[in-house]
């Protein structure tokens, strides 16, 4: 016997905080889910979430992030779930692709909230100072239920700046276990998933615009988090990211940046010994990656997701 | 043993021998008019087949759509989905409904249907929408109503309602259409505009609004323009909002036409009113969405062009003074909405002269 949720029952929200291209993000997933509601500006991820949570009229509701751009084929799925499974507390992901690299994967994704579990959760910027798992990231908190369907497509990199912060988060966030800093050693010993992902942030991107200031971010997240003493829980403040950028990385122009990315691969290498380039793919090299890449799928079901026509 | 529908069609097909002559005809789907989701879900139960159609009142049907239009019982895919035609420019007004796809009551309310096949056959025309001339005391709105009935016969009026809120609840409650136009008492149409825009049904909560010309200053944006109003959404607006716009909606589609000229210059009172109300909203900020560039921009205009036109002087008090309440009230919800009240606009025009 199967309980069979629907994409269309539920409120679908759409979380914007400073993206340079938020408005047209919203306007196609107007045109695509007309009754989309809007939480824009609210910092913090938690409280944002519980913005959205209290915007929406159903139990459970749907967040597209802000760089999001959904397909037109979401609004008409369903799940067959077991009528043993309790839903109660799980959030449902699907995966996204990234335009800079091609990866898809939750990060970014669309993802399905309990109403009531968010507006309870701690996490981010309201986590219990003990709760070392929920400071970064809702993933070592939440329980989940991992979809292989790609229904969105990420476009974070409209600006220099959102592409080298998505990157950087991302260059900080696969670096930890569980929201912790680990030593080298168990850096190695990472989910091969989430290495392999975090090295193709290091190495693909710049056939795209802005795609090599995600690489450098990507880089620069990555040492900063395992090679110097920095405070990783920073990464989930976007004004502590936009400070940063304007101050540090903002004064690189764009022909110092490939010596940049260089150097910090050079350190990487050197530091943590991964299996990455000094020199990125460039711009044919990161189209032929893309080309023939297949992301792994996210259950042990099936071997890869779904190959895009 | 007990077959799936498919594999039973499969077995008759195995067992069947075709004969080329035509004994009978698809019987064609029964019609429901509908309008609200009870009435769908009523059609939806007691249609004796497992398709049929909707049609709402909101539409005008196409003589030449063809409703004996079937799909195949073979066609598995097509008679489990609900099937969407053309009304006019979009897919929002005649449906194929299936039986085995339920549309629920946020997609009827939309009129967006998830599971669908888009046809593009032209099944209807959306029914126009009705407009209403909204006048109080502008001395030229008889002249403007008459001009108006000539293009549109069926333009109806409400006068002298006090407060530009109830002014609109009231000419909503007019209306029997999902949207409906607004034309302003001094308001002049263009030759070139015709009320023809059609709003696709998802965005019955928009508020649309269309650029006119002003005749002291000639700025063109949405000062004065004739606007496309949510009936029910108006009806039901927040009237503790001084701007009246968004109170109805924070969707809004600025249209980039020009429908009128805002003839507001008509007498010094009706044009001091007139400035003073749009350059304190400019200056207040109540508007959502304005740019500060671009208000900057038409303060200046305001405050300083067209001392040459018909009352341009008392254009430029009012901007003036408008301005100076706005800046001086920003925040204060209770003062600006004093500018919906045109008698203590009347009071301080007084004392300003």
């Amino acid at each position: 016997m199967a309980k069979t949720f629907r994409v269309i029952d539920y409120d679908i929200v759409y979380l914007s905080y400073d993206e340079p291209n938020a408005e047209q993000n919203y306007a196609d997933l107007c045109k695509k889910v007309p009754w989309a509601k809007r939480v824009h500006g609210v910092k913090g991820s938690d409280s944002a979430h519980k913005a959205a949570a209290n915007l929406s009229e159903t139990d459970r509701f749907i967040t597209v992030d802000g760089d999001n751009r959904i397909r037109d084929d979401f609004l008409s799925q369903s799940i067959d779930f077991d009528t043993n499974v309790d839903l109660t507390n799980k959030v449902i992901s699907w995966t996204a692709k990234n335009a800079i690299n091609g990866l898809s994967y939750g990060n970014g994704g669309l993802k399905c909230w309990p109403k009531e579990y968010v507006l309870d959760m701690r996490t981010h910027e309201n986590a219990d100072p003990d709760n070392i798992h929920a400071q970064v990231d809702f993933c070592w908190n939440t329980e989940y239920i991992q979809m292989n369907g790609t229904f969105s497509d990420i476009y974070n990199n409209a600006s220099p700046k959102q592409a080298w912060r998505a990157g950087f988060r991302e260059g900080v966030k696969m670096a930890l276990d569980r929201g912790m800093r680990v030593n080298i050693e168990d850096f190695h010993k990472n989910h091969w998933k989430n290495l392999h992902r975090l090295y193709i942030w290091l190495m693909i991107g710049a056939d795209v615009e802005n795609g090599m200031w995600a690489i450098y971010g990507a880089r620069e997240g990555l040492w900063r988090t395992m090679c110097t003493d920095w405070d990783f829980v920073n990464v989930r403040d976007f004004e502590y990211l936009n400070d940063f950028y304007n101050t540090e990385i903002a004064p690189i122009t764009e022909e110092e940046l490939p010596d940049r990315v260089e150097d910090m691969g050079a350190l990487l290498i050197n530091e943590l010994n991964i299996p990455i380039a000094e020199t990125p793919f460039d711009a044919g090299g990161s189209r032929f990656f893309k080309t023939v890449y297949q992301n792994p799928a996210r259950d042990n079901s099936k071997q890869f997701l779904d190959r895009e026509v | 043993m007990e077959r799936s529908e498919s594999e039973e069609i499969k077995r008759i097909d195995e067992i069947t021998k075709e004969i080329e002559i035509v004994a009978s005809y698809p019987r064609p789907y029964e019609i429901f008019y509908a309008d609200t989701y009870d009435q769908y879900v009523q059609a939806l139960e007691t249609s004796k087949q497992d398709l049929f159609w909707i049609v709402p009142n909101t539409v005008t049907l196409e003589t030449s759509f063809d409703f004996n239009w079937t799909i195949d019982h073979h066609n598995q895919y097509d008679r489990r989905i609900n099937h969407v035609f053309l009304n006019g420019k979009y897919h929002d007004g005649v449906i194929l409904c299936s039986k085995y796809l339920k549309i629920s009551a946020r997609e009827w309310q939309f009129k967006f249907i998830a599971g669908k096949k888009e046809h593009n056959t032209v099944a209807s025309m959306p029914n126009t929408y009705d407009i209403v001339f909204i006048s109080y005391q502008e001395p030229n709105a008889d002249e403007n109503y008459a001009k108006l009935l000539e293009k549109v016969p069926t333009a109806k009026r409400v006068h002298g309602v006090k407060g530009i809120h109830q002014a609109h609840i009231a000419a909503a409650k007019l209306c029997n259409t999902p949207m409906f136009w607004i034309v302003d008492g001094d308001a002049e149409i263009v030759e070139s505009f015709n009320f023809d825009y059609q709003v696709p049904a998802w965005q019955y909560n928009h508020v649309h609004v269309w650029r006119s010309k002003n005749p002291i200053n000639g700025l063109i944006y949405g000062y004065g323009g004739i606007k496309l109003f949510p009936t029910q959404l108006t009806q039901s607006m927040d009237t503790n909002k001084p701007d009246m716009t968004t109170s109805i909606s924070d969707k809004f589609v600025a249209v980039k036409e020009i429908s009128n000229i805002t003839a507001f210059n008509v007498d010094a009172f009706s044009t001091w009113r007139s400035s003073f109300r749009e350059c304190c909203k400019l200056s207040s900020k109540v508007i959502d969405r304005q740019k500060d560039d671009e208000t900057e921009l038409r303060l200046k205009i305001w405050t300083t062009i067209g001392k040459d036109k018909a009352f341009g002087e008392h254009a430029i008090s009012g901007a003036k003074a408008g301005m100076a309440y706005g800046s001086a009230n920003n925040g204060n919800i209770e003062a600006l909405k004093k500018i919906n009240d045109f008698d203590w606009l009347k009071d301080r025009f007084d004392g300003n002269l």
